[in-house]
């Protein structure tokens, strides 16, 4: 039991959920799927601010992108059939790989983003597929997650509520997703999101995330940079490989060595620009 | 505060503490066919109850977030009197040996076959791989959730 909490609230309106948690600031969190504050037992939170009847589970596709209200389930974001055709089924087989299916049904995308565990899937992942985010301060803004991450985030969401993610529909991307963990259902020890977009058959534009490092999620720009302009084929692979292993930044932990996360970027380097090729060569071939 | 809520598709109303998980609140509202407590992360898959229809583990949902909504713990099934077809399987096939993770199986299992009523194999393992057991290694938990499928769908109780 979380002894310290003293007020469940379960506003029926945005502007009253953020008035609530800016007002009871610092000691307020609002409850996604709740997970943050039970598994940790947090105990510098006093007020809880339930935003389950704030109509935030929604799914929509609109103007080329795929709208995904805070509140939904990563089982809900996985069952449904919008998601499931997203970036040819990438986003469907990633999701597969996060966490149990009970666990599944308790993880909200909003809560996911917000709370940025350091070893979290949908970090890495949301960060390849261009994500913005919608936040309620008062009033409604949007912005990249790339941006937000690169900003003071948490301080903002003390007085802030995510209030959707929008992931842009971009026909002319292929993506790849390698993670490790200790059991299958366990969390990631060391994560790797590739997204590429072709051009003429060549790599126009390379994303490559690398989380869990134990860390937040690096971006391996030279990897990048390195990758525009190749084709997808042995000798590139190999070299970006190589170079993703030399340039990324990982530590060591009690679950995993700094030794054998370097060793393992290379390797899920290979295995990912290697899947788009098997699945999606004839896709990017034509572009 | 005061929570209201289906269980078992009876309304109740309980004073519970706005720190309260479901579990605890369950537990201490004498609902011992919720087993748990033991990993208190999700994890493990012994608290699991039904949650609008969606398998969740107890222990991670925070009271406050059951207002208005309907719970199902094993209870929901049937009785000695009147098992479930999936509670038949599992007997039948041998499937329970401390019984300890059953009930939250036996949930998940009820989940899947409401949404799939003719699971694959993998399916099945896939759904049930949040819900641990020591005992007897899933084999004949995985042949019982497709023994139940059979039954369900030779009329063996309506859903």
């Amino acid at each position: 039991m979380l002894k310290n909490i003293v007020e469940y609230s379960a506003p029926k309106d945005l502007k009253e959920a953020q008035r609530l948690l800016e007002q009871l600031a610092p000691r307020a969190q609002v409850v996604g799927g709740g997970l943050d504050l039970t598994w940790r037992e947090r105990r510098d939170v006093k007020y809880l601010i339930g935003l389950d009847n704030l109509s935030l589970n929604f799914l929509e596709l609109e103007n080329g992108a795929l709208k995904i209200g805070a509140q939904v389930t990563v089982r809900q974001l996985l069952e449904s059939e919008i998601a499931g055709n997203f970036d040819s089924g990438f986003l469907r087989l990633a999701l597969k790989r996060v966490a149990t299916p009970l666990l599944r049904g308790v993880i909200t995308v909003g809560g996911a983003l917000a709370q940025a565990y350091p070893w979290g899937d949908l970090p890495a992942l949301f960060l390849g597929l261009e994500s913005r985010i919608v936040l309620f301060d008062g009033q409604e803004r949007t912005v990249e997650l790339g941006d937000f991450y690169s900003s003071s985030f948490r301080e903002v969401l003390r007085r802030t509520i995510i209030t959707q993610v929008i992931l842009p529909l971009k026909e002319d991307r292929f993506s790849s997703y390698q993670r490790f963990s200790r059991v299958s259902v366990d969390i990631p020890l060391l994560n790797q999101m590739v997204s590429l977009k072709f051009q003429k058959r060549k790599i126009k534009k390379a994303k490559v995330l690398l989380g869990s490092r134990p860390g937040f999620p690096q971006e391996l720009r030279e990897v990048q940079d390195f990758l525009e302009r190749k084709d997808l084929e042995g000798k590139a692979i190999e070299e970006a490989s190589a170079l993703a292993q030399k340039t990324a930044s990982v530590e060591g932990d009690f679950r995993l060595s700094q030794e054998f996360r370097k060793h393992l970027i290379g390797i899920f380097l290979e295995r990912n620009l290697k899947e788009i090729k098997r699945k999606y060569e004839d896709k990017f071939q034509a572009q | 505060m005061r929570i209201n809520f289906r269980l078992n598709d009876q309304e109740v109303s309980w004073e519970v503490h706005p720190g309260e998980s479901l579990f605890e609140a369950l537990r201490r509202y004498g609902h011992q066919e919720v087993k748990g407590n033991n990993c208190r992360d999700g994890e493990c898959g012994a608290c699991t109850v039904l949650l609008d229809d969606v398998p969740v583990p107890s222990c991670t949902i925070l009271i406050g977030k059951v207002e208005g909504k309907a719970v199902q713990t094993v209870k929901a099934l049937g009785d000695a009197e009147n098992l479930h077809p999936l509670q038949k399987a599992f007997l039948e096939l041998g499937a329970v040996q401390c019984g300890y993770c059953i009930p939250g199986i036996l949930l998940v299992a009820k989940a899947l076959l409401e949404r799939h009523p003719n699971p694959t194999r993998e399916e099945i393992k896939e759904e049930l791989s949040g819900n641990l057991c020591r005992c007897t290694g899933y084999v004949q938990q995985i042949e019982a959730v497709e023994r139940a499928a059979q039954l369900l769908q030779e009329g063996g109780r309506d859903e």
